[in-house]
């Protein structure tokens, strides 16, 4: 099996049906037993208690935020070079989910705000360049849905989405600087949890669900993408009569 | 070529005063609406008109560079700037620095005025206008490369601003602290030499993005 | 069982957060199932009436 192959939209298309529901199952139940885990097993914080259980769902949606516009970028920079059909769809159809996990982390860092800060919302350096990279993903989704021609959409998004790659760092380390000119004596900072290995177990088996259903929600959207710009083509059609 | 394209730009300028008038117009307009908002409490308006006069700009800067492309594209020049074999490149740098010019230019020179009407000591003024001079360059050419990016479409007036504004987000943070650091009496060269290096890294490439750019908008 | 589930005085913002990212996940998995079954049948109904 070549790269060419895969990339092939109607070998994509009519490939991923099975998987995509086998990775659906599998990702339910990783999640139920993460969650399971994350709430009742790990330990209790001495330090916060039991509201540090929130940085399971904050912490990976966090992560995943990055890498989620790291893979727009990246597959959209193929795109542009190489005009990869496929990629030009995965670029595109990635934005959506990684708006989806800045504002678990956003919320969920505001819920986590409350018992450690006192208030929901800090002008933390991390909460802060997550906020600004809520804007980043909707200036690119609200970009692609301007444009009539949609072909011509994903060109312009991804060369977007590559220039905000390069500004992202530009932008998170000047938002830290600015926090450290600016933050008070009064402001406690997310205490980083003990790394016992009991509580940083369940982080990482959190980060890798938090993966494997980003890979689930990707390749569904992936093939409404395909099924969008091909539904009027022959090998479609002759799918879909089988 | 060069020669003609320049000349041409210059006197589409000159020819409507308006476009150098009116940007500065609406900057001491906005400026001066601040104090009937919060009250002309003169310690207030001392700690924050830094920040006012940062944000004025950028909204001064966001309406100038919105439709910068919109009269060439209208008129199909942009597409024989593309095709022709002129360096292009060149033509879009001398337009960036034309718009800079008859945009953000009279606002920083008419900074000493507004030190006045605010009462802003020589120092922080004296900062002010060295950030606003390297750093609206900076924010004219990142706003030009949104409305390269909405070109193609009918109704971009809210939609490039959207877009672009979190780019201006370390700008704006450097020039703030060395405005504020110079009224609270520290150093403020760190700041100013980084806002010289984004200066120095954005204006070269941004040409040949525009170049770019310009080329995926019109293609359809 | 209601002990089991209690985190006490922090019991509601956990169980908030965790019912929100859930809730999140879940609209961002249905979102594109649903859709790509309504372009199916939007598809098939135009079939239909064109027979």
């Amino acid at each position: 099996m070549n790269i060419s192959k895969i990339a092939n939209l109607k070998f994509f298309y009519t490939r991923t049906k099975n998987i995509t529901f086998f990775l659906s199952v599998f990702s339910f139940v990783l999640f139920s037993v993460g969650i399971f885990w994350g709430l009742f097993i790990a330990p209790e914080d001495y330090l916060q208690g039991n509201s540090y259980r929130i940085i399971y769902m904050h912490v990976p949606a966090a992560w995943l935020s990055l890498q989620t516009y790291i893979f727009m970028a990246v597959t959209g920079f193929i795109a542009l070079v190489w005009k990869v059909k496929i990629m030009e769809i995965a670029s595109i159809q990635s934005a959506p989910i990684g708006a989806l996990f800045t504002i678990i982390a956003l919320v969920t860092g505001m819920i986590w705000g409350k018992p450690t800060w006192g208030t929901y919302w800090v002008w933390d350096a991390r909460l802060t360049s997550e906020l600004i990279l809520l804007f980043l993903y909707i200036g690119v989704i609200a970009l692609y849905a301007s444009f009539k021609d949609k072909r011509q959409a994903v060109k312009i998004t991804s060369l977007l989405a590559i220039i905000g790659l390069i500004n992202i760092p530009i932008i998170h380390y000047s938002v830290e600087w600015w926090n450290t000119l600016h933050q008070g004596p009064t402001v406690t900072k997310f205490e980083k949890p003990s790394a016992h290995i009991s509580m940083l177990m369940p982080l990482l088996y959190m980060f890798f669900v938090f993966n494997i259903y980003f890979l689930t929600v990707i390749i569904k959207r992936i093939r409404l993408g395909i099924y969008l710009r091909e539904k009027n083509s022959k090998w479609m059609e002759e799918y879909r009569n089988d | 070529m060069l020669k003609i394209i320049i000349q041409k730009e210059l006197s589409i300028y000159f020819r409507n005063l308006n476009s150098i008038f009116l940007p500065l117009v609406l900057f001491f307009l906005i400026i001066s609406i601040f104090p009937l908002v919060l009250g002309p409490e003169k310690k207030l308006l001392e700690k924050i008109i830094p920040g006012i006069i940062w944000i004025t700009t950028i909204l001064t800067t966001l309406m100038s560079s919105n439709n910068f492309f919109k009269d060439d594209f209208n008129n199909g020049i942009i597409e024989i700037y593309l095709t022709s074999d002129a360096s292009v490149e060149l033509v879009f740098f001398f337009k960036i620095i034309a718009c800079w010019i008859f945009t953000c230019l009279p606002i920083i020179i008419f900074i000493p005025l507004l030190s006045i009407l605010f009462d802003i000591p020589f120092n922080s003024a004296f900062v002010i206008f060295i950030t606003l001079f390297i750093g609206t360059p900076i924010l004219i050419s990142i706003g030009i490369f949104g409305s390269a990016l909405t070109i193609g479409l009918s109704k971009n007036n809210i939609l490039a601003p959207i877009i672009i504004l979190p780019f201006y987000i370390p700008v704006l943070i450097f020039s703030a602290s060395a405005i504020d650091s110079v009224s609270i009496g520290l150093s403020y060269e760190m700041q100013i030499y980084i806002l010289l290096a984004f200066l120095v890294f954005i204006l070269p490439i941004m040409p040949y993005l525009l170049k770019y750019t310009l080329r995926f908008s019109i293609n359809n | 069982m209601i002990e089991f589930f209690d985190m006490g005085k922090h019991t509601v913002f956990v169980y908030i957060a965790y019912i929100f990212s859930i809730v999140v996940l879940f609209i961002g998995y249905l979102l594109p199932h649903f859709s790509l079954k309504k372009e199916l049948r939007n598809k098939d109904d135009k079939i239909n009436k064109k027979k």
